[in-house]
């Protein structure tokens, strides 16, 4: 709550940036502070963390305090401005992500796939940030967008800069082929850490996209459009196939994400304004309505608006999102978008058809009712903000409209 | 000038004459003071002529690592402190040898002592070092007519056939001390009925003082025929990051893991002095903190497995259960030899990566990146089964363990904050006071 608060404060009353100078002498300044790209996230985090809490309320005091480590890493890698204290708040995330599903997944594999994986992410964007730092001199985000650092590097190190950061962001956004570890290690995971994977982890591929991969190299972007375009419609559209077999709802809800992941690649790639507010949106009302189906018992007859509320049906802030973003994609090319429509369609079909006839279900329990509220409260977030998406738009376009002409597209 | 060398040869002289039999249970206690005042000798010294700054800074590492190898043999009752002296004392001479006689002879006595005190493994491995040291600066002293390293500096032309044939021979006797791939086999050959604090010193102290050997003598002395033993550094270094980061995966024993955790993490430093040019020295601070990282975290970890009186790494399982302090030290020690913060070695890791960038060797940054996935999976796999493994026997009580262990760990922590101090320290030594 206090980082509800905390978080309304600063969103109203302009940006926020805080410097360390601990280790200024060497020209590694960590800072902090509030943009318009880095709010929805921010918002969806600090929402997340009391949720997570509730809805990991039984299980022991090391599980929650993971969780809690967690989701202030999280928060940090959202707020920071600068290479360093992003990558440390992305480093803690992924180490306490692994110690949850190392002690409560149900099979040691998934853990250890998450650690390989993700670990490679991690040394990549090491890797790619040690490079940013060396030819540009500094660590600040906004100053390495219009520097663009590595303009006089040779070709092969840009290009092995930006693959390692492209590589780096696909891998916890999940789109194929970097899926694998996502769909097994949410199904070996209890609710809370669905959540945390789902609506938390994820989002850190889409916001890395956004500021990183696109903005510093758009030529090397504008190259690899083609390949990455062809992986966004594969993952919207296969997963979306793939949910049609899905007899468990969590299953449902993991290759729905994958499906909407494609989705936000394609929004991110489209250049066009509209497309990546869309991608940012798509990703908030995602993360808000996956945490709340996750944390309503599965009788519970609040399944339903939540499920509109991920598909995003007009009202909720998902159809907000979809909108935008699939009119950029129209812009970049009118079968794109049709192509997306036709997986929201398939995943909206495959839910109807999870939900079908009626069916008797046991009565949720004492310790599951509690949860009905902060979940439903997610659900009334995401229609409040869907009717009024300019509460996030404004600041977005304020963010997002100076740095539009360094995308070139 | 010499004060720590000095007290370091009179305190083994007068153990192993007589004096050990003498102060029987005490003789470790006398040479863990004799070394802490060494140390504190050296720190009150600080950068003063004769001494060049790059040996100062490197021995203090290697005086640190001495102490803490005798703080845990102290621990596990061991014996054996008059060599831990000599073998200082000869790795305090190899660190600031400016002159191959020196080097050479520094070399064999420290050849010698570390193969008494290690009792195996270590005999062939140390002799061809030493004769390949000696071959290598018979041809320098051919090419140049000096043995000072100053005047070989001055007169070594670019690099010719026999210079290259020098850099080989030199590479590969410095290369053994130094547990440089493919030169390491003795550092892999672990003996498990010796303790874990003969393992940590001879995986930390001959390499130190070899590394710096090695910065005297290539970067400096043969900074003109950089060409000659850069690619010969370079092939070793991939050779390093490939394999011994493979062999990890591969280790079932705790010394097994210790040992190729330390070779591959060693390596490391290396990059540091490949990126080393005329004018641009800042490698050197970034492999000194880098080091100092290293020498930390496997003193903690060398506590840690020690104080579980076993061989195998699975003895390992449900190690957080048993005690909970050294579940935690274990963990934070392998974070910092990963180059993970909240731990020194993300500095080391993060310096040396940007100092090889900046030296034009961004491929080798790559690879070194990704290497440092091969390791994270085998500690991960380290790290669960000390969280989440079912214990395999009562509470540990290892109070002296347990206080090398969480020192290194809290030590590593507090480093982390102070990265300019440090990064200070080394740019002054590597540029000069």
């Amino acid at each position: 709550m206090i980082l509800l608060i905390l978080l309304a404060g600063m969103a109203f009353s302009g940006e926020f940036p805080g410097r360390l100078e601990l280790v200024g002498e060497i020209g590694l300044v960590p800072s902090w502070g509030l943009t318009g790209v880095n709010l929805p996230f921010l918002l969806l985090t600090a929402i997340l963390i009391p949720l997570l809490l509730l809805v990991g309320w039984h299980d022991s005091t090391s599980f929650l305090a993971g969780l809690m480590v967690a989701g202030s890493g999280l928060l940090t890698t959202f707020a920071a401005q600068d290479l360093l204290l992003f990558l440390f708040g992305w480093l803690l995330t992924f180490l306490a992500t692994y110690f949850l599903f190392s002690g409560w997944g149900k099979t040691p594999f998934s853990a250890q796939k998450f650690l390989l994986v993700n670990g490679l992410a991690l040394f990549l964007l090491f890797f790619a940030f040690v490079a940013l730092f060396v030819f540009s001199g500094n660590l600040d985000f906004t100053q390495l967008l219009f520097v663009k650092p590595l303009v006089n590097a040779p070709f092969w190190l840009q290009v092995a800069v930006f693959s390692a950061l492209l590589i780096a962001f696909l891998i916890p956004l999940a789109p194929f082929p970097f899926h694998s570890w996502f769909l097994e290690c949410f199904e070996s995971a209890p609710p809370a850490l669905r959540i945390l994977t789902a609506a938390g982890f994820l989002k850190v591929g889409t916001y890395g996209l956004v500021l990183f991969a696109a903005g510093m190299f758009p030529s090397l972007l504008r190259a690899s459009v083609p390949l990455l375009l062809f992986l966004g419609i594969v993952t919207a559209l296969g997963a979306a196939l793939v949910s049609f077999k899905q007899t468990d709802l969590n299953a449902l809800i993991a290759t729905a994400t994958v499906s909407l992941s494609g989705m936000s690649l394609i929004g991110i790639l489209s250049g066009q304004l509209s497309g990546i507010e869309g991608a940012i949106l798509l990703s908030l009302a995602n993360g808000l309505a996956v945490a709340a189906l996750l944390a309503l018992p599965s009788s519970s007859v609040w399944l339903i608006p939540a499920a509109f509320a991920f598909l995003g049906l007009p009202g909720f802030l998902g159809f907000a999102g979809s909108h935008l973003l699939l009119s950029g994609a129209w812009i970049v090319h009118p079968w794109i978008a049709t192509t997306l429509v036709f997986s929201l369609w398939l995943v909206f079909g495959a839910l109807v058809l999870y939900f079908g006839p009626f069916r008797a279900k046991k009565k949720a329990g004492v310790s599951e009712t509690f949860r009905v509220f902060p979940a439903v409260s997610l659900i009334f977030l995401s229609l409040w903000l869907g009717v009024f998406p300019n509460l996030l738009l404004v600041s977005l376009n304020r963010a997002l409209v100076p740095i539009m002409p360094l995308f070139g597209f | 000038m010499f004060g720590p060398e000095i007290l370091l040869f009179l305190l083994a002289l007068g153990l192993s004459t007589g004096l050990e039999r003498f102060l029987g249970n005490k003789t470790g206690w006398i040479a863990l003071y004799g070394l802490a005042l060494a140390f504190g000798l050296a720190i009150g010294m600080g950068f003063q002529a004769p001494l060049d700054p790059v040996t100062v800074l490197f021995r203090f590492l290697i005086l640190a690592a001495a102490l803490l190898a005798v703080a845990l043999h102290l621990g596990e009752g061991g014996k054996r402190f008059a060599l831990f002296l000599w073998a200082s004392l000869f790795a305090l001479l190899l660190c600031g040898a400016n002159d191959l006689g020196m080097l050479f002879a520094a070399s064999l006595s420290l050849g010698i002592a570390c193969f008494h005190l290690l009792r195996s493994g270590t005999f062939f491995a140390f002799f061809f070092g030493v004769a390949s040291l000696l071959f290598g600066s018979g041809i320098l002293y051919g090419l140049t007519g000096s043995t000072r390293l100053g005047e070989i500096a001055e007169r070594l032309g670019m690099g010719s056939p026999p210079a290259i044939l020098a850099s080989c021979l030199l590479m590969a006797g410095l290369g053994v001390m130094a547990i440089l791939p493919p030169f390491h086999q003795w550092a892999a050959d672990v003996a498990e009925k010796e303790a874990f604090s003969l393992e940590y010193f001879k995986l930390l102290v001959p390499p130190l003082a070899a590394f710096s050997a090695m910065l005297h003598l290539f970067p400096h002395a043969m900074g003109q025929a950089r060409e000659s033993w850069l690619l010969i550094l370079v092939a070793c270094i991939l050779l390093a990051l490939l394999w011994a980061s493979f062999m990890i995966l591969a280790q079932r024993s705790l010394k097994g893991f210790l040992a190729f955790l330390s070779i591959s993490q060693f390596s490391f430093a290396f990059l540091g002095m490949a990126a080393l040019r005329p004018g641009f020295l800042q490698g050197i601070a970034a492999s000194w903190i880098h080091l100092l990282a290293l020498s930390l975290a496997l003193a903690g970890i060398a506590a840690v497995f020690a104080s579980l009186d076993q061989t195998e790494l699975d003895s390992c399982q449900g190690l957080f259960h048993r005690s909970p302090w050294l579940g935690v030290s274990l963990t934070l020690c392998l974070l910092s030899l990963l180059g993970l913060p909240p731990m020194l070695g993300f500095w080391g890791k993060w310096f040396l990566f940007s100092e090889t960038f900046a030296g034009g060797l961004s491929g080798l940054v790559l690879l070194a990146a990704l290497s440092l996935v091969l390791p994270l999976y085998a500690s991960s796999i380290l790290v669960r089964r000390i969280f989440w493994g079912k214990s395999k026997g009562e509470k540990l009580e290892a109070p002296f363990f347990s206080a090398i262990a969480i020192f290194s760990a809290l030590s590593s922590i507090a480093l982390f904050m102070l990265p300019s101090g440090l990064w200070s320290l080394g740019i002054r030594a590597a540029f000069g006071p």
